[in-house]
């Protein structure tokens, strides 16, 4: 968290963290510190990428296991089309950790 | 011949006896101390894109101090980290690890050319992985040679030592709360070896 949230301010710092602790920073290669305040401040914005990653993957997960019926020489169903439609628009929308948190994955129709 | 002299017409050894007498002759090779620290809370390095690198870093905590009895004593000397690196990019991730004696590096490989790095272990992760973590280990025989009290810590640093990278000790990428995420303990222990 920390280290993301340093690197939003400036992609270009050094620096080592001790403990997890915002406290133990220690600012390397002549990099100008940042206030703690400032990094905090970030946290919210890092915490939403985090999680919207988190679902992103278990999205491209759920992808994969019915991507074969995407091949040629097979046939989708509508309602496979639906919901494979609605897994890829589903982080439409979604601007907060709150709002990933409640994103509810349609359900797998039948094969 | 040489021959134990015990002089008791029988022991009992369920019994405790008290040894007053001295061995000599017997050879080295006996522990005479251990020392040893167990960091239990993270550390990182991270480098920003751009930047060149972090190099090496000692890692803060993980060190540990001895006494020598004897200038002829041996140290061993064996750091067990556990270390995950994560990258910006879809390249693999790697971690360094190298020992050292007060300022001085131990152990280490021979200097290579170019850009290589000569490091006392080392290894590779695959790409971005954020669950991903493991065990470096280096070690060796010290002859520190003085009965001054010696520190020996560890340094870690990216492999590659290039920008966009974060090495962890202790933990592995995924900082979040969320499944998949471990915390982990890191040690360093020397035992003075007698010649």
């Amino acid at each position: 968290m920390i280290e993301k949230a340093i690197l939003k301010i400036n992609p270009n710092a050094v620096f080592s963290v001790n403990a997890d602790d915002i406290n133990q920073i220690t600012w390397l290669n002549d990099t100008t510190p940042i206030s703690k305040e400032n990094i905090e401040a970030q946290y919210p914005i890092v915490e939403f990428e985090i999680s919207i990653q988190e679902l992103r993957s278990k999205r491209n997960s759920l992808l994969a296991e019915t991507d074969y019926l995407a091949l040629s020489d097979q046939t989708m169903s509508a309602e496979m089309t639906t919901y494979r439609q609605a897994l890829r628009d589903i982080t439409n929308g979604l601007t907060t950790v709150e709002d990933v948190e409640a994103v509810v994955f349609p359900e797998k129709p039948e094969v | 011949m040489a021959l134990s002299k015990i002089q008791a017409e029988s022991m009992n050894l369920a019994d405790t006896y008290a040894f007053t007498g001295t061995v000599s002759g017997a050879g080295g090779g006996k522990v005479l101390q251990v020392q040893s620290t167990t960091k239990t809370d993270a550390f990182s390095v991270t480098a920003g894109g751009g930047s060149g690198g972090a190099g090496w870093q000692t890692v803060t905590g993980l060190s540990v101090n001895i006494t020598p009895s004897s200038t002829s004593s041996k140290i061993y000397v064996i750091a067990n980290l556990n270390m995950a690196s994560e990258s910006g990019s879809d390249f693999s991730t790697t971690t360094a690890i190298k020992l050292r004696r007060d300022s001085t590096d131990i152990f280490i490989g021979t200097a290579g050319t170019g850009s290589q790095t000569n490091s006392g272990s080392y290894s590779a992760f695959n790409v971005n992985d954020a669950r991903n973590s493991t065990n470096v280990i280096s070690s060796g025989l010290d002859t520190p040679s003085t009965t001054s009290q010696i520190t020996y810590s560890v340094q870690v640093s990216q492999g590659y030592n290039i920008s966009g990278r974060t090495v962890f000790v202790n933990r592995n990428p995924q900082s979040s709360d969320g499944y998949g995420t471990f915390r982990n303990a890191s040690t360093i222990t020397v035992m003075e070896i007698s010649e």
